[in-house]
C-alpha cells in the first residue's frame, strides 16, 4: 500500500456494526417487493427514486449549471438518467466530462446516443440539437426535426433564443443511432464549437441588417461593442484585416468578443433574411 | 429466474457485501438516519437491478458505484423512510455513541478535510475501502489511466497539505516526502 493511502486508512471512520439482525430484516423487506417484468428487462437506473422530471430540484440544478458556465463537477455520474414511465429522462450533471464518459453511461442503458457538450456563447448556452436518426442522415436522406427524442423545457414562459430546455426525453424502446449536441458556456478564451450568428438575439449585432454592408462599417459597429473581427473569403484562410470597401456576406461569433466575417469584393446574391421578427 | 432464484442470488450478494456498503455509506454521511436510508436505497436498487449486477468480486464494486450515486443524489424522500429504516438509523446512532473517535492523527484529518471532495473520495476509496486503482476506475466509471493520474495527484496534494500543516513527514515515509518536493 502506498504510504499516503496508509495514512488515509489510519483516519478511516469506524465501519459500523456490520451485519446485525436488523440487516436480516431489511433483506426480507427488500425482497418482499416483487420486481416488475419491464424493469427487470431494462432497469438500468442507478437510483430509481419517485421523482418527477420537471420538479424544481432538477430544474434548479441544470439552470445553475448552465448559467454559471463552469459546472462544479459533482461527485455523481456525468449524466443523470431517470426512468419516468416509458421514457429515460436525461440531464447533464457534469458539463465538462469527457464525451466518452457520457457515451459509456448511455451505452450502459442500451442507448446508442452520442452526446456532445460543446462551448458556445451565452445566448446559445443550453441549446440542444437532436438528430434522431444518424443512419438515415448518413444515407443522404433528411431527418425530420420532430422525432422520438424530445427536449424538456422549463415550465413557464421562455424568452431565450435557444429555448429553455432542461434535458431530453428518450423512449425506453429507442433503438436508433442518434446524436445530441448541448451548448455550454465557453470558458474564458475558449473557441465556440456552436457559433451563433452575429445578429441573432443576444449577440452583438442583434437586429442589425449587416449583410452586404461594407467591411469598414460593420467593423466599426463590432469594435464599438467590444468585438474583434477577423475576416475570411471563400477558399482562403482567415485574416486579421480585409479591404474596407468589401462587403460582409455573413458573420458568426467564434469566441467571447471575437467574430469571423465572411467577406467578398462583390455583394452576395444570397437572399438576405433581414433582421427578423424579434427586433 | 423465479422469485426464489432471484432472492437466493440477492441474498448471496447482500450477505457478502452488507458490512462493506454500510461502512462506505456511514463514512460519508453525517446523519445516521441518512446513512440508514441510503443503505436501504442502495440495496433496494440492487434488488430491482439484480440482472445487471456483475458476478463475483465485481459485484462489490458495482454496489459501491450505486451507493456513491445514491449519496450524490442527496436528500431522499421522507415518505420512503419506513419503520425498519428508522430502527436501523437508531441502531447506527447508538453504535456511534459507543465508538471512540479516532485520535492521534488530527493533522492528517485536517489535511484530508482541506482536499476537494473528488480528491477525498478517490483517496478514501483507496485507503478506507482498500481498492486498487483499477477497481476505483470501475467504481467511478473513469478510464484506468485517468484514475491512476487522479489518484497520483490527490496523493500529491494531500502530501503537500500535510507538509504545510507541519505533520512529521519523516514518520510517513520517504516516498511521501518526495511527493511534496515534486520528485514523484
Amino acid at each position: 500500500m502506498h504510504e499516503i493511502d496508509r495514512l488515509v486508512a489510519g483516519i478511516a471512520p469506524d465501519p459500523g456494526p456490520g451485519t446485525t439482525p436488523i440487516a436480516r430484516e431489511l433483506l426480507e423487506e427488500i425482497t418482499s417487493v416483487p420486481v416488475p417484468e419491464r424493469r427487470r428487462l431494462r432497469s438500468w437506473l442507478a437510483v430509481p427514486r419517485p421523482r418527477r422530471w420537471a420538479s424544481v430540484p432538477v430544474l434548479a440544478t441544470l439552470t445553475a449549471l448552465l448559467s454559471f458556465g463552469i459546472a462544479q463537477a459533482p461527485a455523481s455520474a456525468a449524466l443523470d438518467i431517470e426512468l419516468v414511465d416509458d421514457h429515460y429522462v436525461i440531464t447533464v450533471n457534469d458539463l465538462l466530462a469527457d464525451s466518452e464518459v457520457y457515451q459509456r453511461e448511455l451505452r450502459a442503458r442500451g442507448l446508442d446516443i452520442t452526446l456532445d457538450v460543446v462551448p458556445t456563447s451565452a445566448s446559445l448556452t443550453g441549446k440542444i440539437i437532436v438528430i434522431n436518426d444518424m443512419e438515415r442522415l448518413m444515407s443522404g436522406r433528411t431527418v425530420p426535426r420532430e422525432g422520438p427524442i424530445t427536449t424538456i423545457d422549463a415550465q413557464g414562459p421562455c424568452e431565450r433564443f435557444a429555448g429553455c430546455p432542461i434535458g431530453v426525453k428518450v423512449p425506453v424502446a429507442f433503438g436508433k443511432k442518434a446524436e445530441i449536441t448541448l451548448g455550454r458556456r465557453a470558458l474564458p478564451g475558449e473557441r465556440y464549437t456552436m457559433p451563433p450568428g452575429i445578429a441573432t438575439p443576444g449577440e452583438p449585432l442583434h437586429c442589425v441588417d449587416y449583410v452586404n454592408k461594407s467591411v469598414a462599417e460593420i467593423t466599426v459597429l463590432l469594435r464599438e461593442r467590444g468585438v474583434t473581427p477577423s475576416y475570411i473569403q471563400y477558399g482562403k484562410r482567415a485574416a486579421p484585416s480585409a479591404p474596407g470597401g468589401w462587403y460582409v456576406h455573413k458573420g458568426v461569433m467564434t469566441a467571447d468578443g471575437q467574430a469571423l466575417l465572411l467577406v467578398g469584393a462583390e455583394p452576395t446574391t444570397q437572399r438576405n433574411p433581414g433582421p427578423g421578427s424579434h427586433c | 429466474m423465479t422469485h426464489h432464484d432471484r432472492k437466493q442470488r440477492f441474498e448471496v450478494i447482500y450477505v457478502a457485501n452488507y458490512a462493506d456498503i454500510l461502512a462506505y455509506i456511514r463514512r460519508r454521511t453525517d446523519s445516521h438516519e441518512d446513512a440508514a436510508d441510503a443503505l436501504a436505497e442502495t440495496f433496494t436498487t440492487t434488488w430491482r437491478r439484480l440482472d445487471d449486477v456483475p458476478e463475483g468480486r465485481d459485484a462489490r464494486l458495482w454496489l459501491f458505484g450505486v451507493a456513491r450515486r445514491v449519496l450524490a443524489n442527496g436528500r431522499r424522500a421522507e415518505s420512503r423512510r419506513g419503520e425498519l429504516v428508522e430502527r436501523l438509523g437508531h441502531q447506527l446512532a447508538v453504535w456511534a455513541e459507543h465508538t471512540a473517535a479516532g485520535e492521534g492523527l488530527a493533522g492528517v484529518q485536517e489535511a484530508f478535510a482541506r482536499l476537494s471532495p473528488d480528491d477525498r473520495e478517490i483517496l478514501a476509496l483507496a485507503g478506507w475501502e482498500g481498492l486498487g486503482s483499477d477497481e476505483i476506475a470501475t467504481v467511478l466509471g473513469c478510464s484506468r489511466a485517468n484514475t491512476r493520474l487522479r489518484l497520483h495527484r490527490a496523493r500529491k496534494r494531500l502530501a503537500k497539505h500535510l507538509d504545510m500543516a507541519g505533520v512529521d513527514m519523516a514518520r510517513i515515509g520517504l516516498r511521501a516526502v518526495a511527493m511534496t518536493k515534486g520528485v514523484m
